[in-house]
């Protein structure tokens, strides 16, 4: 009775987290029509076409690889490296995407081994899909249950026991990366897509210009106001950088 | 002498010839426009020229033509008729224009004549039946609606076109085309800069006009037919006495096509090519390096339906990559094409490999059989590629793992053919799921936590209950026991073992112990820390009693088991007096 009952409830779980994943649309006619026009290489249209579908919930791997190669077709590769980074969060084993990026890095930089290591740190972090890292917490969960529950009837306590601190250390360990991968994904970053961008040593362009920066380079936002972003870039540099010059989560 | 625009006073001279190619003794036209000079004369000696060049004069005009400023100029037009009577190039001109007292010469212009009828153009046909041209205004305007073939082959290739032939003015106004079958191909042959060329026919001279010029493929056999094209236009009344203009509309006859299926195959090579072509093949190069790549080249060309060669076929071997091939038409006059293929060949390790071009199968429409092209083996070497360092050394290169990343990732991959799905702020969600089960589990605990407290302290409270009801407990059943004694069938055994479990059970509640039996030996270590020696001696000496009468086989009256009842009750009240 009690492992129907569980199953039941495992069941029932699984049946709520998956609702909180959406369905595929089956309506692909503009895709397509992006499809063709990229064909035709107006990468502007195709473009167009993606970006409407970013706004419109398809934040997803496909839509940022589309759009990062019109970019790159465009030569922005500011932009480029921002949408192909994106995508590294949800499928970063991805051969294509590794290809395209490393094309990229090669556009906005000198040094583009330098670049390697972003693809490794999250490859490191987004090794388990998010999906499957809920799943696999949720099991541990359920396995935690049913372990008390036999421990409280005092069915070979110390073995049970054993198994709730072993689920316990995977349950943390999993949640762990859970919130490290949720921490980088919302993470608050800009690339710069003008070919040159000042940062400023306060939200003023009248004050001191601290250094000029290249398109591609990537900071983290600390602090912002209505037309600045404090930026702390991948070079240490701490300044201040105009909204317009660079694309950021928010500006999508 | 150059041709210049402007307000200057010096006269423009242009000459200009109907065709640049005839051929023998076609007629063709030459004319010399000077243009700001309404009296300028041509004062040139034909006999100048090739004696093989006959030209007549065919006319002379004047114009006057007011510019955008209001200034009138005018435009003088000589125009001459000439026939070469050999095949050559030949110079035409210069011709001299006398003005007043000054002359001008004009640029000469080149011609070609070549043999017999090749050319594009009309030939004189002086044979022409009346009946296979339409005609109007006395046959000063004819249509004739030509076609190479009457019966061809499927995607066999003919001619069609539509010749207007206008021996006086007119004014065109319109023209409806040929309706021609849905399924066919049709490939445009007109030549929008090809001027007229006079022709005679029946001992009139016409301008020979080509209106419509198409070959066309159809796919499917069958008969078809060619609707007529209609020309509407304006010409000279030969019936009006002041030479008046009137409206004509001249349909030319339709055409019948019979076109006939392809003769079986019998080659083994399916196709559905038809025309005349030659065919060959060559590599860029047999040796190669690890570093280097190779083209294969494929080059086709006759006359067919070229619209529906896609690719050729060739066969590459599996370790080498080979790129989609790009292809390119070359057309030299519209009729005979060259189709080319070049195919990207880039070797992946060092070895010797095969790269085959498959034979190629038509339908021959001179032979009238199916004719295979022989194909073509090419035998592709790769070595090891060498790198020249800066200290003047080489380095082998084994593969193409060495090549660096800038030199491979230079260009991107292609993009996702599908949308994927949506995401409505997973890691959102997700964070709300953790955070449930982790809410769920804290509160699992604690409850349990709760349930174990609340019992832990009910079950203390219930001792404390029995602890403080032990007494009573015990004089409700000693009163019980004493009813019975009363009665007239008593059962002294049974109140014996019920008094003995009455004072073990009172002895529980009261000291909270775990449920045991008294003995005469266990209860004095039992009960020696929770009563006093007085009071245990003479319990002690109460189940000693007891057990003599259960086990000792002594019978006790009822007045002894009443006085007994009495003297439980009085000592156990005693010792709950004593606590």
């Amino acid at each position: 009775m009690i492992n129907k009952r569980n199953i039941f409830i495992f069941l029932y779980l699984i049946v709520i987290v998956m609702t909180f994943y959406s369905l595929e649309n089956h309506s692909p006619v503009d895709f397509n029509k992006a499809v063709k026009l990229y064909k035709e290489n107006d990468y502007e249209k195709a473009l167009d076409i993606f970006k409407n579908l970013y706004i419109n919930h398809y934040d997803n791997f496909n839509i940022n690889y589309n759009m990062g190669c019109c970019y790159f077709k465009l030569q922005e590769y500011g932009r480029a490296r921002f949408h192909f980074e994106r995508a590294l969060k949800f499928k970063p084993f991805d051969s294509d995407l590794f290809h395209n990026l490393k094309a990229t890095y090669n556009k906005i930089s000198n040094s583009p081994s330098d670049y390697e290591f972003i693809i490794m740190n999250k490859r490191i972090i987004y090794f388990f899909p998010i999906q499957v890292l809920i799943g696999i917490i949720i099991t541990l969960f359920v396995f935690i249950i049913i372990f008390a529950i036999l421990l409280l009837k005092g069915i070979n306590f110390r073995l049970f026991l054993i198994l709730i601190a072993i689920s316990f250390f995977f349950v943390i360990t999993f949640t762990s990366l859970f919130f490290i991968q949720y921490f980088d994904y919302n993470k608050k970053v800009c690339v710069v897509i003008e070919d040159e961008a000042n940062i400023y040593l306060s939200p003023d362009d009248e004050n001191a210009i601290l250094k000029s920066i290249s398109e591609g380079t990537k900071g983290k936002i600390v602090n912002e106001t209505s037309q600045y972003y404090r930026v702390k870039f991948e070079n240490n540099l701490n300044g201040w950088i105009n909204k317009e010059d660079v694309i950021s989560n928010e500006s999508l | 002498m150059l041709a210049y625009f402007g307000y200057s006073k010096e006269p423009e001279v242009t000459v200009s010839i109907s065709s640049s190619e005839v051929s023998v003794n076609e007629s063709f036209q030459v004319t010399i426009e000077i243009s700001g000079e309404a009296n300028a004369s041509l004062s040139t000696d034909f006999d100048s020229f090739d004696p093989h060049i006959i030209l007549n004069y065919s006319g002379r005009s004047s114009s006057y033509v007011m510019d955008f400023s209001g200034t009138t100029s005018a435009t003088t037009t000589y125009t001459l008729t000439g026939i070469i009577t050999k095949e050559g190039d030949y110079t035409i001109g210069p011709f001299t224009i006398t003005v007043g007292s000054k002359k001008y010469k004009t640029e000469s212009a080149t011609i070609k004549v070549i043999k017999g009828s090749k050319s594009n153009h009309t030939t004189n046909t002086t044979n022409i039946k009346s009946n296979v041209y339409s005609n109007a205004g006395n046959g000063m305007y004819l249509i004739y609606l030509n076609t190479s073939k009457t019966t061809v082959y499927e995607n066999e290739y003919f001619d069609i076109s539509v010749d207007f032939y206008v021996a006086d003015d007119f004014q065109f106004r319109n023209y409806k085309a040929l309706k021609l079958p849905d399924i066919a191909w049709i490939e445009n042959l007109e030549d929008k800069n090809k001027r007229a060329n006079k022709v005679a026919l029946n001992g009139r001279y016409y301008y020979h006009y080509q209106v419509e010029k198409k070959r066309i493929y159809i796919p499917k056999a069958g008969e078809y037919d060619i609707k007529p094209a209609t020309i509407n236009f304006d010409g000279y009344d030969p019936n009006s006495f002041f030479f008046s203009a009137k409206p004509y509309s001249l349909q030319t006859k339709s055409k019948h096509i019979k076109v006939l299926p392809l003769p079986k195959n019998t080659t083994g090579i399916p196709t559905d090519i038809v025309g005349h072509f030659t065919f060959k093949s060559k590599i860029s190069s047999e040796k190669i390096t690890t570093q280097d790549s190779a083209t294969l080249k494929i080059e086709l060309s006759g006359e067919g339906n070229f619209q529906n060669i896609d690719n050729l076929s060739y066969t590459v071997d599996s370790a080498l990559e080979s790129y989609t091939p790009k292809s390119n038409i070359i057309t030299k006059n519209k009729l005979h094409k060259t189709k080319v293929w070049e195919i990207l060949l880039i070797p992946n390790k060092v070895g010797t490999y095969n790269v085959t071009v498959n034979d190629f199968c038509y339908f021959d429409i001179v032979k009238k059989k199916y004719i295979v092209l022989k194909g073509k083996k090419f035998s592709l070497t790769v070595k090891k590629g060498v790198v020249k360092n800066k200290d003047g050394s080489i380095t082998i290169l084994n593969d193409i793992d060495n090549v660096t990343d800038t030199e491979t990732y230079t260009s991107i991959g292609y993009i996702k053919l599908s949308k994927g799905r949506k995401n409505f702020n997973v890691y959102r969600n997700s964070l709300i799921v953790v955070v449930a089960l982790y809410s769920l589990l804290i509160l699992s605990l604690l409850i349990l936590v709760l349930m174990k407290f609340i019992y832990y302290f009910r079950l203390q409270n219930s001792s404390v209950l029995a602890k403080n009801t032990a007494f009573r407990k015990l004089q409700k059943e000693l009163n019980s026991f004493e009813k019975k004694t009363r009665q007239k069938n008593i059962n002294i055994n049974e109140i014996v073992a019920g008094l003995s479990k009455s004072i073990e059970k009172y002895f529980i509640n009261k000291f909270t112990m775990d449920s045991i039996e008294f003995t005469t030996t266990n209860i004095e270590p039992l009960l020696n820390k929770l009563v006093k020696h007085e009071y245990l001696q003479q319990v002690k000496d109460i189940m000693i009693q007891l057990d003599m009468v259960r086990f000792g086989g002594i019978d006790i009256d009822t007045k002894k088991l009443k006085e007994l009842i009495n003297r439980i009750n009085s000592v156990i009240k005693k010792i709950d007096l004593a606590g």
